[in-house]
């Protein structure tokens, strides 16, 4: 749990731009800053709900997918007409592995003015998402892809005998979430600082 | 004092999760959920030792100051992702095992709050004598 040092800025010394909008209202404009400042150092961190959020969609895409593979291989009174293959294990580590590459891109890579051969840096540097990105998206298509093919193609569209394809399908949307949010939470408001008081 | 019924109530909350994992596993003869706790057990760590990596220039913990500065916050983040990752398997896997039909759904459900008490107890143990200034163990 994070304990922050409540910040010791006065509203004299720094003025807060009040909005002007409709809902403006004299006193309970007051009272939403107010209560705003009051909370805003007790709630997670950027680093922290983006980190936290990212961990909990890739663990529910993998245990999606352990589920569904369980389930097809130990019910056995009728057995599941499509058996679990290789080939069903493989969007879902094209994605792990997609949203490894594409998180280990920082931003300042991909900005072009680094100090030393800055060009060869962020060249490379945008090869590597692009290559990232193009593994996420294409092991999501593929995983739409197998569902069609061994299960919505053959008539197999409800009950226990799709349930594996939608299982795929999910894991792959849930971690291609996973690895955006962590990119794009990690890259995106880098630039402001979160606690003016450090 | 303070500190006395702080470990009292962890003390007892650490029982009462294992005792429930105890009798998830006891009751339905099928010793599968005892991993659960074992995973809750193991979910602080990743976030520990990465925050001590991140603090570790600062002279021990200090976090506050390094959580935002862009050369610690993808070893932070880090930390955040493999605890979440260990925290919702530790939910999803008592589930797995009863939607197969291995355990029980009662099991699942005594081992998973048994597991939450053991995970809240390591929290609460952290977030109560655990502070910023000295370092971890």
């Amino acid at each position: 749990m994070p304990r922050y040092q409540p910040l010791s800025l006065d509203a004299s010394d720094s003025p807060r731009p009040r909005s002007k909008t409709a809902f403006y209202c004299g006193w309970c404009g007051d009272v939403v800053i107010q209560l705003f400042d009051g909370i805003s150092h007790k709630l997670p961190s950027r680093t922290e709900s983006v980190g936290y959020l990212a961990g909990v969609l890739f663990a529910i895409g993998w245990w999606v997918f352990i589920d569904g593979a369980v389930y097809a291989t130990s019910r056995t009174e009728p057995p599941v007409p499509v058996p679990v293959a290789f080939v069903d294990w493989v969007p879902g580590i094209l994605s792990t592995i997609a949203l490894i590459i594409v998180n280990l891109i920082d931003r300042e890579m991909l900005s072009a003015e680094s100090d030393i051969g800055g060009g060869s840096v962020a060249t490379k540097a945008q090869g590597c998402a692009f290559l990232g990105v193009s593994m996420a998206l294409g092991s999501l298509g593929g995983a739409f892809a197998v569902m069609i093919l061994k299960y919505t193609m053959h008539g197999r569209t409800a009950g226990d005998e799709a349930y594996f394809g939608f299982c795929i399908s999910g894991q792959n949307a849930l971690i291609f979430a996973s690895s955006m949010i962590l990119w794009f939470g990690r890259n995106g408001g880098g630039s402001e600082p979160p606690f003016p008081g450090y | 004092m303070a500190g006395m019924k702080t470990i009292i109530g962890l003390a007892s909350l650490l029982a009462t999760g294992i005792l429930l994992t105890i009798l998830s596993c006891a009751l339905y003869v099928n010793w599968l959920p005892i991993l659960v706790p074992l995973i809750f057990l193991i979910a602080p760590f990743p976030n520990m030792l990465c925050e001590r990596i991140a603090g570790g220039g600062a002279g021990g913990g200090g976090r506050d100051i390094w959580s935002d500065s862009s050369d610690h916050r993808g070893v932070l983040e880090t930390g955040y992702f493999i605890t979440s990752f260990f925290v919702v398997s530790g939910v999803g896997l008592p589930y797995v095992l009863s939607h197969a039909e291995i355990i029980r759904p009662e099991a699942m459900f005594l081992s998973v709050a048994g597991g939450l008490l053991v995970y809240g107890t390591i929290l609460g143990y952290v977030h109560a004598f655990i502070t910023a200034e000295e370092p971890y163990m």
